[in-house]
């Protein structure tokens, strides 16, 4: 069985970090916090798909000179001391010029698949091919404009699991959930042949549990960014990210 | 879809298939074909296929298993299509580094076949089920091969003599007309929908209300109307017999007056377009990006006149230099959101837009101010400013009694000079010469020079020639003049850089400044800082144009808005 499979054989707890933005001791905290999918970013100088917490991350981290090199690197460490699934995130432009080799290195050093955000399944269809050659899984996004046509092609041309966007807009922590979200992420799961992982805007313990309730995976991202931010210790992001992903019911 | 053309005969036609998109290349050494090449045309048809960066397959029918060795060295081929039974069977002894197109039929396959790595070619018959990525081929043309994509689902296509003029020769025009057909939303290698998923539905929204509403009589009638009732179109063309003296008086000078339109600039054409098509798609707020200033001013006016609301986004250095733009994008009613992220320029305001849509798109519009972005953009803005050559075309050849020998346009996003260049693409003795902003010398971030200092890559939605570094992040650019000051450039000029039809170069600051200088005092026209870059180059370069010969120069803008940042930064007192 994958890590992938494995991480979604329980609910997959799914956290994002951008490479190069803090010590990389940050991502071990989450994992230890009871993340079992690490979502590792690779910095974009143009990142049009993100809101303002993760966009000031990668200017961090390119400000602190962060190359794919380095972004190897850090999965490398990371592997070498935890068997959680790693899915790399990016955007096209930084892989697009070296992609096979890229993703030749990314399995090498222990990820397990790719969500390439501005890709979509119109122009990926190389990117599928290499994957499926290489043992990566390609993470495939649903967004609230899918139409269950497009959910059911998505999920085809993605492989691991379908990652649910639930808002329109971009990255950042919102207060609420949608007020239709369970009936979205049930019409989702209706259509998708994959697993379905639902984020954008989760930034709280009671947001997780709804969506635990009904999808197969929970993302949180720009709200460990932002603890990032704030400079806080490994042992504090590992007490906070426990108390976000601490599930109430018994998991499924 | 993957495109492959077989049978090519000469490698001028080999390598325009190439940068036009095609992404195999298949030669024929047999003598049972008339598209056979010997082996030394065939080296040259190769190294012209990989030039145009298209890989190259090795046909073989009935060769002999030591003469296909010997082609394959010869060649380099990492590629081979086998036909017959004889050539098939020597599948199992070949390279197994070589990548296999193998052409099926109701036999069973080698059990060497990977399908982690060939491709199967079904021709004349239904594909069967199969883990292979496979083409379909058998007398494919325009007509019939959307339909034939629709029954049979192929990773690719096989092309040979759907696009022959006569039998065995290729017809270059077919070739590009059949790779448009199927890939819409490219230019050769360029273009495309670089875009998060949530925005691919509204694209595709736009797209199909472009084809169905724009493409109508009535909007066309409508939008005319208004370009001449409302923007004073057609816009002047005025030879400058002064300016023309005195840089030597070797050429004549014509200008095609832009600046002489509503809001001072091209950008007014597509803006109206797009507002129009907008308002007719039920849309009630417009999004717009905006560098100089010109497009946000444009949009700000065409969204008064419908009655839209209106946002901009400009880049924070951008509202600093080109301060009247704002106050008139204010005054117009419309929002301006000053973007401070990244470098604060055009590239960030875009990005600034792309994230808006992807919060408002059902309600708004993002009226893209260049023949930029994803598909349909580039294509719908190169539509729109395309009145500019016509336009230009036209009064030409009615002034001089023939087309000039040149045409030159400065080139940011290169709205105005798709706008220009379109009329005369066909027109292969009219030289096109794109004008890049050159900053203050050569050195990556001293510019804005995609085509001298850039790589091929993918930002706000297209591919196309970037300034980037190795590991693909996107550089700041520099230029005197806000509009010509972004990493990018329209997918189109990428590809017609590619195949040579325009030629592209650039204008330093200081070029654009004199030749702001030397309009304003012989002709009494303040030319944009934009459109000062294509008249520098001609001032640079007036020993590279014939004597007696003519020159159309689009002076897309008028420089009003540029006079208060010269004042501030002291520019303006040394040309006075």
């Amino acid at each position: 069985m994958s890590r992938i499979d494995k991480a979604f054989a329980l609910k997959a707890k799914i956290a994002y970090l951008t490479a190069g933005d803090g010590d990389s001791d940050y991502f071990m905290a989450l994992v230890r916090a009871g993340a079992n999918v690490l979502e590792i970013g690779i910095p974009f100088s143009d990142p049009v798909a993100d809101g303002l917490s993760i966009q000031l991350a990668m200017e961090r981290s390119l400000k602190n000179g962060t190359s794919i090199a380095k972004v190897l690197e850090i999965v490398r460490e990371i592997r070498a001391q935890t068997d959680v699934a790693i899915i790399l995130f990016t955007y096209f432009n930084p892989i697009q010029n070296n992609l096979e080799k890229f993703l030749h290195e990314a399995k090498e050093a222990g990820a397990d698949g790719i969500l390439v955000v501005d890709l979509p399944f119109e122009e990926g269809a190389q990117l599928r091919f290499l994957c499926d050659n290489i043992g990566l899984a390609q993470i495939a996004v649903s967004a609230p404009s899918s139409s269950p046509e497009r959910i059911e092609q998505l999920s085809t041309y993605g492989s691991g699991f379908l990652y649910y966007a639930c808002r329109k807009g971009t990255t950042g922590t919102k207060d609420e959930l949608p007020e239709d979200i369970v009936s979205r992420i049930n019409e989702v799961k209706k259509h998708s042949k994959l697993p379905v992982a639902v984020g954008f805007g989760v930034s709280n313990n009671n947001m997780v549990n709804k969506i635990l309730e009904v999808a197969d995976g929970c993302v949180i991202g720009s709200y460990f960014v932002n603890q990032v931010a704030k400079n806080v210790t490994s042992s504090e992001l590992e007490q906070l990210a426990k108390e976000v992903f601490h599930v109430n019911t018994v998991e499924g | 879809m993957l495109i492959k053309i077989c049978g090519l005969t000469n490698p001028t036609t080999a390598k325009q298939a190439a940068i036009n998109g095609a992404d195999y290349v298949g030669l024929l050494f047999s003598n049972v074909s008339p598209r056979q090449v010997s082996i030394d045309n065939a080296v040259a048809i190769a190294d012209a296929t990989r030039c145009g960066g298209a890989e190259v397959v090795g046909i073989f029918v009935d060769e002999e298993f030591d003469e296909m060795l010997e082609i394959i060295k010869r060649l380099n081929i990492q590629v081979v299509q086998l036909h017959r039974d004889k050539v098939r069977s020597y599948c199992t002894k070949l390279d197994p580094k070589l990548q296999i197109i193998y052409v099926a039929d109701d036999k069973p396959l080698p059990t060497n076949l990977d399908p982690k790595r060939d491709f199967l070619l079904f021709e004349n018959m239904v594909p069967f089920k199969t883990q292979f990525r496979y083409f379909i081929a058998g007398a494919l043309d325009i007509t019939n091969v959307q339909e034939k994509i629709n029954t049979y689902h192929p990773d690719g296509v096989d092309l040979s003599s759907g696009v022959e003029s006569s039998l065995g020769v290729k017809d270059i025009k077919k070739v590009t007309d059949f790779i448009r057909h199927i890939r819409p939303e490219r230019y050769g290698r360029f273009g495309g929908r670089y875009v998060p998923e949530l925005l691919i539905p509204p694209l595709f929204e736009l797209e199909k209300a472009y084809a169905t509403i724009a493409k109508t009589d009535i909007f066309k009638q409508e939008l005319n109307s208004i370009l001449k009732n409302y923007t004073g179109r057609p816009t002047a063309l005025t030879e400058v017999k002064n300016f023309a003296n005195s840089i030597g008086g070797k050429v004549r000078v014509f200008l095609k007056r832009e600046d002489l339109l509503h809001t001072g600039a091209h950008k007014i054409n597509n803006s109206l377009g797009q507002c129009l098509l907008a308002k007719k798609m039920g849309k009630t707020r417009i999004i717009g990006e905006t560098g100089a200033g010109q497009h946000g001013v444009a949009t700000a006016t065409a969204c008064a006149m419908f009655g839209l609301e209106c946002v901009i986004y400009m880049g924070q250095v951008d509202i600093e230099r080109q301060a009247p733009n704002v106050t008139k994008m204010r005054l117009l009613g419309a929002k301006v959101v000053s973007v401070t992220s990244g470098s604060a320029t055009l590239k960030d305001a875009v990005n600034e837009a792309l994230r808006d849509w992807a919060e408002s798109y059902e309600s708004s519009h993002y009226c893209l101010g260049s023949a930029l972005g994803p598909h349909p953009f580039p294509k719908m803005v190169a539509d729109f400013q395309s009145v500019i050559g016509n336009e230009a075309k036209k009064q030409f050849f009615d002034t001089v009694g023939a087309n000039p020998y040149a045409v030159i346009a400065c080139v940011g996003g290169g709205s105005n000079s798709i706008g220009i260049f379109g009329a005369y693409l066909d027109d292969l003795d009219v030289a096109l010469i794109g004008v890049e902003a050159g900053g203050t010398g050569r050195g990556l971030g001293n510019n804005a020079a995609r085509f001298s200092e850039g790589t091929p890559g993918v930002l706000h939605g297209s591919r196309s020639y970037l300034l980037q570094t190795k590991d693909g992040q996107i550089v700041d650019t520099y230029s005197i003049s806000a509009g010509l000051d972004y990493a990018a450039v329209g997918p189109q000029h990428a590809n017609l850089f590619e195949i040579g039809r325009v030629k592209y170069d650039m204008a330093t600051d200081k070029e654009a400044l004199n030749a702001f200088r030397i309009l304003m005092r012989t002709e009494g026209i303040i030319p944009a800082l934009e459109s000062s870059h294509a008249l520098g180059y001609l001032i640079s370069h007036i020993d590279d144009f014939p004597d007696g010969s003519s020159v159309l120069v689009n002076l897309s803008g008028r420089g009003d808005k540029d006079l208060p940042s010269l004042i501030s930064s002291g520019v303006l007192e040394c040309l006075v």
